[in-house]
């Protein structure tokens, strides 16, 4: 079992979570989740959906059922550790405001590296040095090199979305996490982009989650998850 | 670490209107919290050094505060005078350098008449500065009918040297009795030194004495009294180590005099004016706290604007204290660049002021160095600053990460 559960990204067994006094919002969900894999989840709004990205993010504590990320038991981390995990094996993108506005382009692609030597190490690893991985990513995304040492708040929703993507996937984590990255834009950059990340999932080996109100976006993913298979009341 | 301090100088570079009213606010408290300190420490030793170069002063036996009230600040009447001849017995005690007179009790225009000796211009310091004159020269003829005007009594009555005045024989609201046809001849100005000196009239002992031996044609050196009084004495010692024993020593004379070192009584002078002293310090006190009020609000105000970028450095996996200290470094620099430039301001406004300070105000006040009493206060207010900023800066790092992920619609 252990063994199996080491090789996930993401496993999750017989997962429940309810708000006090309140009928349980996720019911017996289980599901695994392969380097490199995708999953696309989908369903109404308040069905759980960011509940249940929030706790996979060691935010909301998992109340019963198991969750292992990369391996490590959710339940059993201290918050110090959680935190350690999110830096060193989780990407988040999130609906919009993903950057720091006044860090320049490069800077907030890099913060992860900067907090989290494990993550500096498999960039390097992956490109030869952090300089080339920066700029593979910007050149993968579309992005100019030009934008480099431009500040976050200068940039467009879709260049900013795109560099919240390379700092999701810079140093190799095994799960990037994607709240609904494409829902500001329209279908030509939604489709557009939903390929990119894919494609870097698919070439880093790291496992993509994405939450989306869009249902034709979930033919290019691995798996589909409906809110209708966990939720009780969606 | 090195990247936390870059991150925390860009995001307040990001925010320097925000910051910079932040910093002006607390530069301008601090101004006022260092200057109230400054002006209690300086009104107290200015106070104290009302009248320096003096070891000793030597009245009848009483009151040792009305002794210097009155010999020094010309506030009130001597209950008692001693005899002016007594000057001689001081004056032979070995270790005695100098014996000044000072014969009070007259006025001219309610302003104080001092009869006193020509060494009172040599030997008597003001502010720790010998006397100086502005226009003329001090008494140097005991036996004319000179007059030498302080500062205020100059500038007040607009006389100038060689101008002639009326003496009256007696002060305050009693009998007084003008001597319009024995006038004084002003020969000397006084420069403004902010002690009660700028509100006295000098003339000799010799001149002081006729004013009380009047005769129909005026007064007249020839009838002088020959028990004159004294109202005090200053005196000057060869060696200040002294001083004890020769007080003994004026204490023991047979004539129930008193000897009061200066400086102690004004210094139990001053702490009798303890309440002005404690008002002082509650104001320093309320400007303290209304800092930290405004620096606390100012930076939960500016938490509100930074909430996301909290959220995203703890979704790349910031960890809390990470989070405390971009925040705390934030308030830290605030307070230290508001304290520096405090500082700075209130020096600038001592050195464009001081002058005016000492004149107007007898306040002698010097650019300085923050002493360990402002250093301590300054301290209290970066701690507490730290203190109080870790209240927004918990609430960051509780709200950072839900923030995150749940943005806001």
């Amino acid at each position: 079992m252990n063994t199996t559960i080491n090789t996930l990204a993401v496993k999750i067994s017989h997962l429940q979570f309810s708000w006090p006094g309140q009928t349980p919002l996720i019911k017996d969900l289980s599901l695994a989740l392969d380097a490199g894999e995708s999953l696309f989840i989908s369903g109404p709004s308040g069905c759980g959906k960011s509940t249940l990205l929030n706790i996979l993010a060691g935010v909301i504590p998992v109340q019963e059922g198991k969750i292992w990320i990369h391996g490590r038991l959710l339940s059993e981390l201290s918050n110090t550790a959680k935190d350690q995990l999110r830096g060193e094996e989780m990407g988040f993108i999130f609906q919009q405001f993903n950057l720091i506005p006044y860090l320049s382009v490069t800077d907030n692609i890099l913060l992860p590296t900067y907090l989290y030597p494990k993550r500096l190490h498999a960039a390097v690893a992956q490109h030869g040095s952090v300089t080339h991985a920066l700029q593979y990513l910007v050149d993968r995304l579309g992005l100019s090199q030009s934008l480099l040492q431009q500040a976050a708040h200068q940039l467009s929703i879709g260049q900013q979305q795109r560099v919240a993507a390379a700092r999701a996937f810079i140093g190799k984590p095994s799960i990037v996490i994607a709240d609904e990255p494409t829902s500001s834009l329209d279908w030509n950059n939604q489709s557009q982009l939903m390929d990119l990340f894919l494609g870097l999932a698919d070439e880093q080996n790291t496992a993509l989650m994405m939450v989306s109100h869009d249902e034709r976006l979930s033919p290019r993913f691995d798996h589909t998850l409906a809110v209708n298979q966990w939720a009780t009341e969606c | 670490m090195l990247i936390w301090l870059r991150i925390a100088i860009q995001s307040a570079l990001a925010r320097r209107g925000a910051l910079l009213i932040m910093v002006l606010s607390t530069a301008i408290s601090v101004a006022i919290l260092l200057g109230v300190f400054k002006i209690r420490d300086d009104t107290k030793t200015s106070f104290s050094n009302a009248i320096s170069g003096v070891d000793l002063v030597v009245g009848a036996k009483g009151s040792p505060t009305e002794l210097i009230l009155y010999s020094v600040f010309h506030i009130g009447r001597a209950s008692n005078t001693i005899p002016a001849s007594l000057e001689k017995t001081l004056v032979d005690l070995r270790q005695v350098a100098w014996v000044v007179p000072v014969q009070l009790g007259d006025s001219y225009r309610n302003y104080p008449v001092v009869g006193t000796s020509i060494d009172f211009f040599k030997r008597v310091k003001a502010q720790g500065r010998h006397l100086q004159l502005v226009q003329g020269s001090a008494l140097n003829d005991p036996h004319l009918f000179d007059v030498v005007l302080g500062h205020t009594v100059a500038k007040n009555t607009q006389h100038r040297i060689g101008e002639q005045i009326a003496i009256s024989h007696g002060s305050g609201s009693g009998p007084k009795q003008d001597h319009s046809n024995s006038p004084f001849r002003i020969i000397g100005i006084l420069e403004a030194n902010g002690t009660p000196i700028d509100n006295a009239v000098f003339i000799s002992t010799n001149a002081f004495d006729a004013l009380h031996d009047i005769a129909d044609s005026g007064l007249q050196f020839a009838r002088l009294n020959p028990d004159s009084q004294a109202s005090a004495f200053f005196i000057g010692l060869k060696d200040r180590g002294s001083v004890f024993s020769v007080r003994r020593q004026i204490d023991s004379l047979p004539n129930s005099l008193m000897a009061v070192m200066p400086g102690v009584a004004l210094d139990e002078l001053w702490s009798s004016m303890e309440i002005a002293e404690n008002a002082l310090l509650l104001i320093a006190l309320g400007v303290l706290i209304t800092t930290i009020l405004g620096i606390t609000a100012t930076l939960l105000v500016s938490l509100e604007s930074r909430r996301r970028e909290l959220a995203i450095f703890r979704a790349v996996g910031a960890k809390p204290y990470q989070l405390l200290s971009l925040i705390l470094a934030e308030a830290f620099m605030v307070c230290v660049i508001g304290i520096l430039l405090g500082w700075s301001l209130l020096q600038l406004i001592i050195l464009t002021t001081n002058d005016h300070l000492r004149k107007e105000w007898g306040v002698v006040s010097e650019p300085s160095l923050p002493n360990i009493h402002d250093g301590l206060a300054l301290l209290y207010l970066v701690l507490v600053v730290l203190i109080s900023a870790s209240i927004p800066a918990i609430k960051a790092y509780r709200m950072a990460l839900s923030e995150g992920l749940n943005p806001p619609s």
